[in-house]
């Protein structure tokens, strides 16, 4: 018997407004991330990929469809209850790596905080899987794009929550930056993370264990 | 008087494309404990540089700086204010202030901060559900919270109305009473009556306000 998966979501659709028109950035989109697997969310700019992350994110709510992260509805919650269960059961990595971080704190102080909102204890062990050991007292400033997008990764994963979602995760890195990040995503998913990532990196795309291809909203397989 | 940082010919470039620019260009300046300074300068004038060097967050490309505690590496020695607040949107206003304690296992009043800040009714709302300006207040006691030796604030009144910018800044003036060394980045000119001295940042350098 099969367990169930961390994260499904059926029948997405999520629409933008502006004063003229509605558009439908979402439509009718499935989607299943498997514990322990890295699902990779690919297609072009504007097919919808990170309009549909932020939906599993639980930071928007879909128009239509539902969500379950972890056997919990997310679709049906409040706003609040929404950015609570997020926190934590969910880490999440904005594209720019400057933004995931807090200036004033350094790194391991980022571990930390992440422990005490997940109820966990951070293990430096974390910084050594992600190759990051020697910066764990250093403030952001000090660090590069790459450095600081492993040291997000490293946060998102103190407590091991049931998801961790990053949205194009190298599309701000140089290429040896992000051949390390997507080494830290497998690294993390070798650890036991479920992880949905969204990219059009062609290295992101081969490493995943599970590919949604999105076009126009739609999920084209 | 014993000064709570020193710079001496602090020097700081950013390369932009082809071009080099220069942010700090030997700059020289002492903060006293007890001292209320206030940097103006005009947008990318190189503040927020400064103030990261000040907090040890970024190293001169030449010139020393020199704090009078030890690496500035705790909320105790030197506190920061940014003018991103940075607050945690998964804690509330209370948990943000106490924040400082909480990573360095030492109590702080976190009440007594907030009411000072007149933000005591919100300590339990997430940071969403304050305004921008309780939010700034929510910032300014979390850099207070553990009585720094040196606080750096950039623009700490920005968001606030005309009574809650005296109210920070008397703040402010209160904490410098009791030893703290204060760099503080503003435009505003209602605040410039609570510094000891006005600088300008003009060409990478700190000059006394004209």
């Amino acid at each position: 018997m099969g367990t169930e998966p961390t994260m499904f979501c059926e029948g997405i659709r999520r629409a933008y407004r502006t004063d003229q028109e509605m558009v439908w950035a979402l439509w009718d989109v499935d989607a299943v991330a498997e514990a322990g697997q890295m699902t990779v969310l690919a297609g072009p700019s504007g097919s919808g990929k990170s309009t549909l992350l932020r939906v599993i994110a639980g930071i928007d709510r879909p128009d239509a469809g539902r969500v379950e992260v972890a056997g919990r509805e997310l679709t049906s919650m409040s706003a609040a209850d929404r950015r609570r269960f997020r926190s934590r059961h969910m880490g999440y990595l904005f594209q720019d790596p400057a933004a995931n971080l807090l200036s004033y704190l350094t790194v391991w102080e980022h571990l930390v905080m992440a422990g005490r909102i997940r109820r966990a204890a951070p293990t430096r062990d974390l910084l050594t899987h992600l190759e990051i050991e020697d910066l764990a007292d250093e403030h952001p400033a000090r660090l590069s794009a790459g450095q600081q997008q492993r040291a997000a990764l490293a946060a998102a994963m103190v407590g091991e929550p049931d998801l961790i979602l990053a949205d194009e995760p190298t599309a701000e890195l140089d290429t040896q930056s992000a051949h390390l990040a997507v080494a830290a995503l497998t690294r993390l998913r070798d650890l036991g993370a479920t992880l949905i990532v969204t990219s059009h990196d062609q290295e992101v795309l081969n490493a995943a264990d599970r590919l949604l291809r999105l076009e126009h909203g739609t999920v084209k397989g | 008087m014993s000064a709570v940082v020193e710079l001496w010919g602090v020097k700081k470039r950013f390369r932009r494309g082809q071009n080099v620019i220069v942010v700090l260009d030997d700059l020289a300046a002492a903060v006293q404990a007890g001292e209320v300074v206030i940097v103006r300068g005009r947008s990318g004038s190189g503040k927020t540089t400064l103030l990261n060097i000040l907090a040890g967050w970024q190293d001169p490309d030449a010139g020393t700086v020199k704090w009078g505690v030890d690496r500035p590496e705790s909320w105790d020695r030197v506190a920061v204010v940014p003018q991103s607040l940075g607050l945690l949107s998964e804690l509330t206003l209370g948990e943000n202030i106490g924040l400082p304690g909480r990573l360095a296992d030492a109590e702080g009043d976190v009440s007594g901060v907030a009411e000072k800040l007149e933000i005591s009714h919100l300590l339990d709302r997430p940071v969403g559900g304050a305004s921008l300006g309780e939010q700034q207040r929510a910032a300014i006691g979390r850099a207070l919270i553990r009585r720094p030796s040196l606080l750096l604030a950039d623009e700490p009144s920005s968001h606030q109305d005309l009574d809650r910018l005296h109210l920070v800044w008397r703040l402010i003036d209160e904490v410098a009473a009791g030893g703290t060394g204060v760099i503080a980045a503003t435009h505003d000119p209602d605040a410039f009556r609570y510094a000891d001295r006005v600088l300008d940042l003009h060409d990478g350098r700190l000059v006394p306000a004209s």
